[in-house]
């Protein structure tokens, strides 16, 4: 239920804070589309620049998310007394500043990418895309509900109750079983490493549903008189069961992975938030102070 | 989960990530330093005209810590644009001053080199010009910008208040006097305010200018005249421009009199004045009665005076001379040539008919002016007016009407007048004594003396004017006296006429004998008695006379008692 709640509340923040980029945009269209050189001269440009009265607001609110990014950073390190709610959630919350702040930066930014600070806004989708990336490979690491990862005996544990269920509870048979071990792709754990494997886990995921598919009128097939509810609850374990296997085998390559991921991500945040600070003392000092 | 993650940070710092990391970090300070020494702070490349404003130390040249973009900044380097906002005057006071704008809301920058700095919001054919307190009107709206700016128009000094000002781009320095751009036509002969005259529709016509203004009104026919036939053209001898060498002139003309333009067809002789007769309106009309012919060679006079112009002038063109030396130049000689003189030695212009005496020569016609004749009015004799008519002046009756009424035409010369009279004097005439002794009655004593018109006297007939009687019937005394003795010596027989006892010497002496002619003869005492005292008075007729006869010669006749006497008297009476 909390879950459900904290996800709607994700999902109206990002629906607000998504339709209101739209409407900047919407409202801006014309002026976005005007050549840089012809900006100054656009009756919205007094508006939508990055000095503007929307633009600068759109890029202090940005830096806000930008800074309440590092939150989840304190949340993991336990810094500033923060050591309460679900990584998950935090995790939740970092990937919406993560993703909304950079378009409202870029909405500040008005596609006008000079200076120094543009090193920060590059950093800034450096990190943004590699948060992606990130969130991508974090998804590939076996957690428990409370987002936090799976030791290898959980993993085996968990691995176990799936196969208990499949088989026990829903009289599964062994070949479908293999079909599940299959669709999972782990058997190319061994052979790959880095970004192939990656590869491999992107290609699968891509894969998936069809495979999944399969399997399912192959169960319809074989078994004509499992009920439609029980036949849903028996794919949504096989699926379960798949990813597991999937993620267990390719374990240690995304950790690695995940471990270099860091050396990108972090860098370019400390690049992206240090350049800012400038960028915002410099535009303080120069008297661009919003509404302030 | 703490397992996992502690998992995750090992990894992240471990030895090989910490060089890793170093690396990065290495890699990501020198791109930083570089970029903060190429790339700065600037969110963009400066304009070209604030190209050497570029670097982090110039920021503050342009932006005030703390306070954005003031407009103090950009003046302290446009000082051109300040000079503008000093004088209160053009489009940077209009919109820094009055509308409170900020120059970069304008002139924005950091879009580029080649960014154009001056912004012209629906372009630069379209900019409003009133903005610039200068509105473009008429013909200056039609122009390209570059027409008027353009360096030579530059009359501020912009070089000397902003060094880098380029004269070619710049729309500064410009003034709004007409002379400011335009070359002045009238080379400083007018005034500088060129409004006054001209609009910016066209220069031409100058459509505002009123003669009138003008020391010299245009009036009449001057108002059509096209302007270059006054005000020719003047070379300028400054010209710069091989196609302004010329220009008209319109001032230290000279105006005061007519013939400053105009040619004197008078040739002077009718003084400068011309509006004394002429008027703008059409020259030739005049005014005839403003017109003094005196002043040309052929004063006016007499009814010459009243006589329209048209009628001599026949051709309509006054000024063509006309020949005027002799009368007959104009007038037709009804004379003929007969007189061969100069009409005016007769005639006048006041009258032609009326000829003064002293004029005329009547002694050169047929028939001389002598006496009285020469003082009669002409038309007395030349009754119809017309003296070139020869008249009869055989005799005088051709004019005169004889008083006398024919009673000398029985005489030889059938009674002509210049027998007894002359043009000296009709009366008297010239009829003399001895031309009296000449007639049947002869002058003698008392009758010499008296004045002729005692005998001759008038009587007026019936219906008919007096007539003076010099033809008697007889030469009797009775014609002219009357008979005192009431007819008694014509009953005598013989009849006894006055002569026999009369005399005209005088009346009373008488050659009567009364011894020999009466039949009474004196004798005695009778001698002494005066005659009165036989002959008494005695009225008869209502007349008093004296009874002569006949008188009885009794005694008693004229003593008393005598009654044959009485009766006699009674008789008489």
């Amino acid at each position: 239920m909390k879950k459900k709640i904290n996800n709607i509340i994700l999902f109206l923040l990002y629906g607000i804070t998504s339709g209101f980029a739209f409407l900047v945009v919407r409202y801006g269209w014309v002026y976005y589309k005007t050549p840089l050189f012809d900006r100054p001269h656009h009756p919205l440009h007094q508006l939508l620049k990055p000095g503007g009265l929307y633009g600068h607001g759109l890029g202090i609110i940005g830096s806000a998310m930008i800074l309440l990014l590092f939150l989840y950073s304190a949340r993991k390190r336990h810094m500033f007394g923060l050591h309460k709610g679900k990584m998950s959630s935090w995790l939740n919350v970092h990937i919406f500043f993560g993703l909304m702040g950079p378009v409202l930066i870029t909405l500040h930014t008005a596609m006008k990418f000079h200076g120094i600070v543009a090193i920060s806004y590059f950093s800034m989708l450096a990190v943004m895309f590699s948060g992606i990336f990130g969130r991508y490979i974090y998804k590939q690491i076996p957690r428990n509900p409370a987002g936090d990862a799976l030791s290898t005996e959980e993993i085996a544990e968990q691995d176990k109750h799936l196969t208990y269920l499949l088989v026990e509870n829903y009289h599964v048979p062994p070949q479908t079983l293999r079909e599940i071990q299959k669709i999972s792709g782990a058997q190319l754990a061994q052979h790959q490493s880095g970004f192939a494997a990656l590869w491999t886990i992107f290609i699968n995921d891509l894969k998936r549903p069809l495979l999944f598919r399969r399997l399912h009128q192959s169960l319809l097939q074989q078994e004509m008189k499992i009920p439609q509810d029980v036949m849903h609850r028996i794919m949504k374990v096989a699926r379960q069961k798949s990813l597991l296997i999937r993620k267990r085998a390719f374990l240690n390559t995304i950790l690695r992975v995940f471990h270099y991921w860091h050396v990108i991500h972090k860098p370019f945040a400390y690049v992206m938030i240090i350049i800012m600070f400038l960028h915002i003392t410099i535009a303080i000092a120069l008297g661009y102070t919003w509404i302030f | 989960m703490r397992t996992v993650l502690h998992r995750i940070y090992e990894h992240t710092y471990s030895q090989n990530d910490h060089l890793i990391q170093f690396c990065i970090r290495v890699l990501l300070l020198i791109l930083l330093a570089n970029t903060t020494c190429l790339g700065q702070i600037s969110p963009g490349e400066l304009a070209k005209p604030h190209a050497d404003l570029e670097g982090v130390s110039n920021c503050i040249k342009c932006h005030e810590l703390g306070s954005s973009i003031q407009n103090d900044k950009c003046l302290a380097c446009h000082k051109e644009i300040q000079n503008r906002l000093d004088v209160k005057s053009g489009l940077h006071y209009q919109e820094v001053v009055v509308a409170e704008k900020n120059c970069a809301l304008c002139h924005a920058d950091h879009a580029g080199r080649s960014f154009d700095m001056i912004f012209w919001e629906n372009g630069k054919d379209n900019f409003d010009h009133k903005r610039t307190e200068f509105e473009l009107r008429g013909k200056h709206s039609e122009i390209k910008c570059e027409k008027c700016h353009k360096p030579e128009f530059v009359k501020d000094n912009l070089k000397i208040v902003q060094e880098k000002i380029d004269l070619n781009k710049t729309f500064l320095g410009l003034h709004r006097e007409c002379l400011a751009c335009h070359v002045d036509e009238h080379r400083g002969q007018l005034s500088d305010d060129c409004a006054k005259c001209h609009n910016e529709k066209d220069w031409k016509p100058a459509e505002k200018f009123d003669h009138d203004n003008a020391k010299f009104k245009l009036t009449g026919k001057h108002i059509n005249v096209d302007c270059t036939k006054c005000h020719k053209p003047v070379r300028d001898a400054k010209a710069q421009s091989p196609l302004k060498t010329m220009y008209a002139q319109y001032v230290d003309l000279d105006f005061a009199t007519c013939q400053s333009c105009h040619e004197d067809v008078h040739k002077g002789r009718l003084g400068s004045d011309c509006q004394s007769c002429h008027e703008t309106e059409n020259w030739q009309k005049t005014d005839h009665r403003t017109f003094d012919h005196a002043k040309t060679r052929f004063p006016l006079q007499g009814k010459h005076k009243t006589v329209d112009c048209i009628k001599c002038h026949t051709s309509g063109k006054m000024v063509q001379p006309l020949q005027f030396a002799s009368c007959q130049s104009c007038h037709e000689d009804v004379h003929k040539g007969k007189f061969k003189q100069d009409c005016t030695s007769c005639h006048t212009e006041s009258d032609w008919h009326t000829v003064a005496s002293t004029s005329f020569d009547h002694q050169k016609t047929g028939f001389p002016l002598k006496g009285l004749h020469a003082n009669v009015e002409c038309k007395k004799c030349h009754t119809t007016g017309n003296m070139t008519v020869a008249l009869k002046s055989d005799h005088c009756s051709e004019c005169h009407e004889d008083i006398h009424k024919g009673q000398f035409a029985h005489r030889k010369d059938g009674g002509l007048c210049e027998s007894c009279h002359d043009e000296q004097a009709f009366i008297p005439g010239l009829f003399t004594v001895d031309q009296h002794q000449n007639l049947a009655f002869k002058l003698t004593g008392a009758h010499l003396a008296i004045n002729c018109r005692s005998c001759h006297k008038e009587h007026i007939p019936a219906d008919s004017v007096a007539i003076r009687q010099f033809i008697f019937e007889s030469t009797n005394c009775e014609e002219c006296h009357e008979d005192p003795h009431f007819g008694q010596f014509k009953e005598r027989k013989p009849a006894k006429i006055c002569e026999q006892c009369h005399q005209t010497s005088a009346w009373q002496e008488l050659k009567f004998d009364h011894d020999k002619d009466s039949r009474f003869a004196l004798e005695g005492a009778h001698k002494k008695v005066a005659c009165n005292d036989c002959h008494k008075n005695i009225n008869t007729q209502g007349k008093s006379g004296r009874l002569y006869r006949p008188i009885d010669p009794a005694c008693e006749t004229c003593h008393k008692g005598n009654s044959s006497i009485l009766e006699n008297r009674e008789k008489l009476e």
